[in-house]
């Protein structure tokens, strides 16, 4: 329901001011669950979003079936069938504002927190998160982890297998950005 | 008691006109300022905190400081967390939370002697300047900063509330915990409650529009229902969080922008401003404090707030501390002697003195102003006014003057209109009599007629039951009835127009029920439990139990006949003790002292019975020769000294601190510090304290530390009462468990295990020395049987037989033969007996027997028997005999005959010795009893390890036996 709204926070950042907005150029999401019979972990490239430094906002979206690297071909179908389910839910979305102020002119590394609405499954949850900025001349990058709780997002595991997922997963994302 | 001053001419006169404001003198409270330690000195303080056990703690640019009364301790953090520290707060469990100027947050968990440790979340801290922190009644850490708003941390997750989640501004001044869930937050742009629930922000702003007075709010405050709110430049008001209603307490306010409150009940409390120093609250009258010593300068009072024991507490232009008691008020006065006083609002305070009455009023300002004086020359000693406004001055000996409301006077009442008597000692009303207590006995006026100039009297004396003429007091209890204190005879009671006597008090003793005789009562006073309190000539303090049903009334007695009391009265839950000394608050709950002497500014009391009032709803007033005073009770949760165990030190070179109630039999040189929560007197701390396990008696000090050297292993509990004036009847204590552990050589399992040990080596021993013992007999035995074996054989009839057959042949044909046969046979015995019984012999020794036996035999079979004796090495040992019963075996058991002689071989092989023949067994065996080998192998097993080879191989049979090395 909401991919459409981050969609369009991504085409009105896009098409806002010039100089302060930045996309991504290479963008790496990573996942890892640390269960006691079994880790899982699967990692996609297409990570897009955008940053604009003029009103401190940003989206960042994923499709979860670019998710790739899983243990098995049965695991990823599990992964997109019963759990992500991304028939019904093609991506998920971390958008919102950046809660610290950035000072793109100095080159430098920085930790700032980015409050927002993180979607996935199609369950809204709001998060802080926090990353570390680094500003180089032409480019940001930003390198970040957090967990997901499954349950925050609706995500239900069988009994079945509850030894072999965790019930939080480790997500880490680099994503290098250019101005556009 | 009573002044016994000179009757004085009776003198009637009109009501003198006012005189104006003749003194204006400011409403004192005794302040006092906590020194601070050098390094705090000129540094910011920001914020406060007292924790449930009672230390105050500080937040100040330098870090986290604990104080308790007497000294400041650092509590260490990281490089971050040892500065600027500007909120503190204690969780439920005992966790003290701390925030920063910077944003960042910390917290020293309880129990753990670790300082101030990080908070590390996977969202970050945040990096504006940390307000105030809190948890609210749903359980929620809330976390106010001055620039990012707010976050909610819900256990797991951390929520933020700025301008995107409608909070009108993200500078938070100060936040408080709502009465309900969530938390109520002033800003710049009006009041705001915030709160989080099913899974939601929900944020709710008041502002100008919604009828808040101004949108600047600085200070917020809930009490109870209500949300108090301090604004910028309108004053403060409250908002009823059920009725929604907000209502603005100062429509003309000018005391500038409000900075912190402290509201005690809805119309008793303290409002601290930013430049104008503190405002007090009392009833409907808003007043600016004044302090003793002054406070000069600009003025801001950044926090307030309330300590257990009911003193407050502030932080003063973000760099001073200080604190008085809001129980006790002072105005001074230059009206002389003052012997009577009566209140009836702050505008109408009336004073009785020796020549005539004063009355005066608190001003708007504070100030204590004496507007008007009356009837001059009269001897007031006992005054009486109520909500009718009228004034009963009572004088000594001219009787009874009655002032209306504009003190006129309206009539005198004295032995002319039918009192006994007019030395008027006492006044009270009930209902619509008004009682007197003269020195010939009571009189009551009824004064419902309105009459008031020929009112209906009635006299009580001894013929109406009184037990004495002399009454000093008469009051109203809480259920109307009249009680008089007497001269000598207790008190008494009017019910049902009886006198109903109460001469004697009933105490608890140790056996059973005293019964103590009162005597003379001064004054009397009732508290909220039903008790009524006596001030006794000689009795000190006695609280009847009038409640009780007569013969179930156990009463109590307080404090000693040291200091005469000359005022009792009672303020809520406290008895009011005055004397030269001070204030004495009596909390029968508790049956503690709360003092109020020099600490509180208060010395050499020079009062009169009658110069205090109840005012029935705050508290007392009483008035000595200098100033007026008014006690009032403050909220307070503790009434006498709390102790708290600080620190354990081991000392063991260097003094280490502990958290831990285990100590090793080495650590046992202990330093225990404790401390005294006393903040209304801390200077008078005394201390009690016993080592249980060491030593069972109270030790009395001043110190702030016990020190306990070599202690031996055992179980201790360490006690530490504290006490202000040296009575630890009724101080708590606190206490710590700790053990000394035994050093491991007198542990139970060590015991044990040596036990054990040393059963198992004694064990060890017999069972050696049996195996020994038994090892030798057996030897010994064998070697008897060995030598008897050989001694048997040697004498074996067939031997001896073979022997004489020889000799005879030898005498006949050679009888120098003979001679050297008979030689050789007693040689051979001879040596047999000589070796026989010993162990073990020399080879060479063996050697030689073996060739004297051999000799003899060779007598015998001649050629027949060769006995082939190849060169050897003849060094070693071996068991005696041993050869020689080798060759007699090999002899015994072979054919020796001219067409079969045998060779004997007798060779060395390394540490064997043997005999060696070819086997020719003989047609007619001799009965074999086994015994030769066997004997020798058995022999051989006790001396050495290596075996008796004994093997037949190729129709030879030979024997090897081992050379025994000497030792």
């Amino acid at each position: 329901m909401a991919y459409w709204k981050v969609g369009i926070l991504i085409i009105i950042l896009v098409s806002s001011h010039q100089s302060t907005r930045y996309i991504i150029s290479n963008g790496k999401i990573f996942f890892r669950s640390d269960a006691p019979l079994e880790i899982i972990e699967a990692q996609s490239e297409h990570l897009e979003g955008v940053l604009d430094i003029s009103t401190n906002s940003f989206a960042f979206s994923v499709r979860n079936s670019s998710f790739e690297g899983f243990n098995s071909p049965l695991q990823q179908e599990h992964f997109y069938e019963n759990y992500m389910e991304t028939d019904h839910y093609a991506t998920s979305t971390f958008s919102g504002k950046i809660l610290d102020p950035i000072d793109l002119n100095k080159e430098g590394e920085y930790i700032v927190r980015a409050k927002g609405i993180l979607q996935i499954h199609g369950v809204s949850q709001e998060r802080i998160i926090k990353s570390k900025l680094t500003v180089l001349t032409d480019r940001l990058t930003i390198s970040s982890q957090f967990t997901v709780p499954l349950q925050d997002h609706k995500i239900t595991i069988p009994r079945i297998v509850y030894q072999k997922i965790a019930e939080e997963i480790q997500v880490t994302v680099e994503a290098e950005f250019k101005v556009q | 008691m009573i002044r016994t001053t000179p009757l004085k001419r009776f003198i009637y006169c009109l009501v003198l006109l006012s005189m104006g404001c003749t003194t204006s003198l400011d409403a004192q409270y005794h302040i006092r300022e906590v020194s601070l330690p050098e390094n705090l000195q000129s540094h910011a303080i920001y914020c406060q905190l007292q924790t449930s056990n009672g230390l105050m703690l500080f937040g100040t640019s330098e870090g986290l400081y604990q104080y308790d009364g007497w000294r400041f301790d650092h509590i260490p953090g990281d490089s971050v967390l040892s500065r600027e520290i500007t909120a503190v707060f204690e969780d439920n469990d005992g966790t003290i939370w701390v925030g920063t100027l910077t944003g960042a947050i910390g917290r020293v968990r309880s129990g753990q002697a670790a300082g101030i440790e990080p908070w590390d979340i996977e969202e970050g801290h945040p990096h504006a300047r940390i307000n105030s922190i809190l948890r609210d009644k749903s359980g929620i850490l809330w976390i106010a900063t001055y620039g990012e708003g707010i976050y909610a941390w819900t256990g797991n997750r951390l929520y933020n509330y700025n301008q995107d989640d409608g909070l009108p501004a993200e500078e938070i001044y100060q936040m408080v915990q709502g009465p309900q869930e969530g938390v109520w937050v002033g800003t710049d742009l009006g009041l705001i409650h915030c709160s989080f629930s099913s899974n939601h922000k929900w944020v709710r702003t008041l502002t100008t529009g919604l009828g808040l007075p101004d949108h600047i709010i600085p200070a917020v405050q809930v009490l109870k229902d209500r949300v108090w709110f301090g604004t910028f430049d309108r004053g403060f008001g409250w908002l009823d969080a059920t009725t929604q209603q907000i209502k603005h307490a100062t429509p003309t306010w000018s005391g500038g922008s409000i900075a912190s409150m402290l509201f005690f009940t809805p119309d008793y409390g303290f409002i601290g401003t930013a430049d104008g120093g503190l405002w007090e609250m009392n009833g409907e009258r808003i007043t600016p404090v004044q302090f003793s010593p002054k406070l000069s300068g600009k003025v801001s009072i950044n926090q307030l707030w309330l300590d257990k024991e009911g003193v407050v507490w502030m932080i003063v232009n973000e760099q001073y501390i200080y604190n008085f008691l809001p129980a006790m008020q002072r105005w001074e006065h230059s009206l002389g002697d003052v012997q009577s006083m009566a209140y009836l609002d702050l505008d109408s305070i009336y004073f009785g003195k020796v020549d005539g009455l004063a009355i005066g009023r608190i001003s708007e300002a504070g100030n204590l102003q004496v507007i008007r004086e009356a009837l001059s020359g009269s001897n007031v000693i006992s005054l009486y006014t109520d909500k009718e406004r009228f004034l009963y001055a009572g004088t000594f000996g001219q009787g009874v003057y009655v002032l209306d409301p504009k003190f006129r006077l309206v009539a005198h009442w004295d032995e002319s209109t039918g009192f006994l008597n007019g030395s008027i000692l006492s006044i009270t009303r009930q209902g619509n009599y008004l009682w007197f207590a003269t020195l010939a006995g009571v009189t009551r006026v009824n004064v419902k007629s309105g009459n008031l100039k020929e009112p209906e009297i009635k006299n009580f004396t001894k013929a109406q039951g009184l037990p004495s003429n002399y009454i000093y007091q008469v009051r109203t209890d809480h259920r109307g009835r009249l009680w008089i204190a007497t001269d000598g005879a207790g008190v008494s009671v009017l019910e049902n127009d009886h006198f109903i006597h109460y001469p004697t008090a009933i105490l608890r003793g140790p056996n059973g029920n005293d019964t103590l005789s009162i005597g003379n009562v001064y004054s009397m006073a009732e508290d909220d439990q039903g008790f009524l309190w006596l001030n006794t000539a000689s009795n000190g303090i006695i609280g009847l139990d009038i409640m009780a049903p007569e013969g179930e009334r156990i009463d109590k007695k307080v404090g000693t006949n040291e200091n005469e009391i000359s005022i009792l009265s009672w303020s809520g839950a406290h008895i009011v003790m005055v004397d030269r000394d001070g204030v004495e608050a009596f909390h029968p709950s508790s049956n503690s002292i709360t003092y109020f002497e020099e600490s509180a500014g208060i010395k050499d009391l020079v009062m009169n019975i009658n110069a205090s009032w109840n005012d029935g709803r705050r508290g007392v007033w009483f008035v000595s020769n200098q100033s007026l005073f008014h006690y009032q009770e403050t909220p307070a949760i503790w009434f006498q000294p709390m102790p708290v165990i600080k620190e354990i030190q081991v000392i063991d070179g260097g003094a280490n601190l502990v958290h831990s109630n285990r100590f090793g039999y080495e650590q046992n040189h202990l330093r225990i510090s404790y401390a005294g929560i006393w903040f209304t007197e801390p200077e008078n701390i005394l201390f009690s304290y016993r080592l249980l396990g060491s030593d069972s008696t109270w030790r009395r000090t001043r110190d702030h530390q016990a020190f306990f050297l070599n202690l031996d292993p055992g179980d201790y509990e360490f006690q530490v009462k504290a006490s202000v004036h040296g009575d630890f009847t009724s101080s708590s204590r606190a206490s710590y468990n700790f053990v000394v552990g035994k050093p491991y050589w007198m542990t139970w399992w060590f015991i044990t295990l040596m036990t054990i040990l040393v059963f198992a080596l004694l064990l060890g021993v017999i069972k050696w020395r049996e195996y020994v013992i038994n090892q030798r007999s057996a030897m010994e035995k064998h070697q008897i049987e060995a030598e008897l074996a050989t001694i048997k054989n040697q004498i074996n009839p067939h031997f001896l037989f073979n022997s004489f057959n020889t000799l005879a042949a030898a005498i006949e044909e050679n009888q120098e033969l003979a001679i050297e046969y008979v030689e050789h046979l007693s040689d051979f015995y001879r040596k047999i007996l000589l070796f026989g019984d010993s162990q073990k012999i020399a080879l060479v020794e063996e050697l030689k027997i073996v060739e004297e036996f051999c000799s003899i035999l060779q007598y015998r079979y001649g050629d027949q028997l060769i006995i082939d004796k190849q060169p050897m090495s003849q060094d070693g040992q071996i068991v005696p005999m041993s050869l020689q019963r080798l060759i007699e075996n090999a002899i015994k058991h072979n054919e020796i005959s001219r067409q079969k002689p045998l060779t004997i071989t007798l060779f060395r092989k390394d540490d064997y010795v043997g005999v060696s023949n070819p086997v020719q067994r003989k047609w007619t065996t001799e009965t074999s009893t086994g015994f030769g080998l066997e004997s020798i192998r058995k022999q051989y097993r006790f001396l050495t390890a290596k075996p008796v080879h004994i093997h037949q191989f190729e129709n030879r049979f030979t024997v090897e036996i081992p050379i025994l090395t000497k030792e």
